[in-house]
């Protein structure tokens, strides 16, 4: 199984004990070179010196020390960041937008909805594809058609490498050699001859696929590859791909959730403004 | 831990789990005892788990070979002997395996070959391979 990297810590949030991500409008300029917050930045000119006395600009830069700060375990300035973590979250996040103060709360609202939309429809999007990968191909051309032929595949490819070819002792005693051997002899076939990409493949289907694989081959175009293709792996409609649809549908349930939430929110905000409004009148 | 990505590149299950070639050996003699006394289904469950733990180990595939035959399938007997014979093409055992694997699939010329060439040799391997000829003729 692949590893996956361990993220610490939301995307996008920001480390604990950390001060709150600027703003995307603030960053904008700031992109090339660091700045201290907005606060850090309005203190240290209020420090700068008694009211009316010259700003700290003008004033010369005290002489740079050698002694970095941090001392020895300063990283030096072209040092690469130390394997083995994951990456940083972009400075700011994509939720940054909460946090300005620039931004009404409409306009929040409104990103907020903006985003948790494409986040849906990402989402959405995924699931498509994850459907598509594992029952569009079935649809097209039978159900255990994908599977049997990826088998058929191994056993064509392993056993000429034997010197195995069907001439050796026919299509039938392939097949009860294949289906004797089973998914896991198969696999370690295929790593026997070379071919050890193929054994996870093998390694996914049994012997009794193999006997599928088989008679499906020897069918093909047939109308036998039609029944026999329903026999394992399922026809469409079968509980997987029942679960596939009802995922996707969960997922546009929760989109429409979403945009009534967020619509009733403004609209509710709207009156209450109007209200207002009216009163004033 | 053995990931999809390393099965696929060719490691081995003994590999990532630090079994050495000492027990390939101990489990491949349990199975070849189990072999000897007919204890058919046994054998088979330890070589299978044997080759599935390390594919490239040619005895195991050739006890496998063995017992495939001995149980009446004769094509997984040959498939087996021929992944022995593709890893030690030179080793007698697997050499002997192989020659068995033919007669019973029904070579008889390539299997007897075979076997009139392992005749000649000492030890283990020559002297079954000689009782065989002795029953072939």
């Amino acid at each position: 199984m692949s590893a996956t990297p361990v993220q610490l810590g939301a995307p996008g949030a920001p480390p604990a004990g950390a001060s709150p991500a600027e703003p995307p409008e603030v960053q904008a300029g700031a992109a090339a070179r660091p700045q201290p917050p907005r606060a850090a930045r309005t203190s240290r000119s209020a420090r700068s010196g008694p009211a009316g006395a010259p700003a700290a600009a003008s004033r010369p830069a005290p002489p740079r020390t050698s002694a970095p700060p941090g001392g020895i375990w300063a990283p030096g300035p072209a040092a690469k960041p130390p394997a083995g973590y994951a990456a940083a979250a972009p400075a700011g996040g994509e939720w940054a937008f909460l946090d300005s103060k620039s931004l009404s709360i409409e306009d929040k609202l409104f990103r907020f909805m903006a985003k948790v939309m494409e986040k849906i429809d990402k989402e959405l999007v995924d699931k498509m594809k994850a459907y598509k990968a594992q029952f569009g191909a079935q649809s097209a051309g039978g159900t255990s058609q994908k599977k049997g032929s990826s088998l058929f595949d191994v056993a064509k490819a392993v056993f000429p490498a034997l010197g195995l070819a069907e001439q050796v002792f026919g299509r039938e005693g392939l097949r009860k050699a294949a289906s004797s051997l089973g998914g896991p002899l198969l696999a370690g076939l295929a790593t026997a001859v070379g071919l050890p990409a193929l054994a996870p493949v093998a390694l996914r289907y049994g012997g009794d696929l193999a006997e599928l694989a088989f008679k499906q081959s020897g069918s093909t175009g047939s109308s036998a590859a039609g029944s026999s293709g329903g026999s394992s792996a399922g026809p469409a409609g079968s509980p997987d791909e029942k679960v596939a649809m009802l995922e996707l549908q969960v997922l546009v349930e929760k989109q429409a959730r979403m945009f009534a939430a967020v619509s009733g929110a403004l609209k509710a905000m709207h009156d209450a403004e109007m209200v207002a409004v009216h009163n004033l009148r | 831990m053995l990931t999809v990505d390393e099965i696929s590149r060719g490691r081995t299950l003994a590999e990532a789990e630090g079994m050495t070639a000492e027990i390939g050996e101990a489990v491949a003699l349990l199975a070849g005892e189990a072999l000897a006394q007919d204890r058919l289904a046994a054998a088979r469950e330890i070589l299978e788990g044997l080759v599935a733990a390390n594919p490239r180990d040619a005895v195991a595939w050739a006890l496998l070979s063995a017992v495939f035959r001995r149980q009446g399938e004769p094509e997984a007997a040959r498939v087996c002997a021929e992944a022995a014979a593709r890893l030690a093409p030179a080793d007698p055992r697997v050499r002997l395996a192989r020659a068995e694997a033919l007669l019973a699939s029904g070579e008889r010329a390539r299997g007897r070959a075979e076997v009139e060439a392992l005749a000649g040799g000492d030890g283990g391997v020559g002297e079954r391979a000689r009782r065989l000829l002795a029953a072939m003729e």
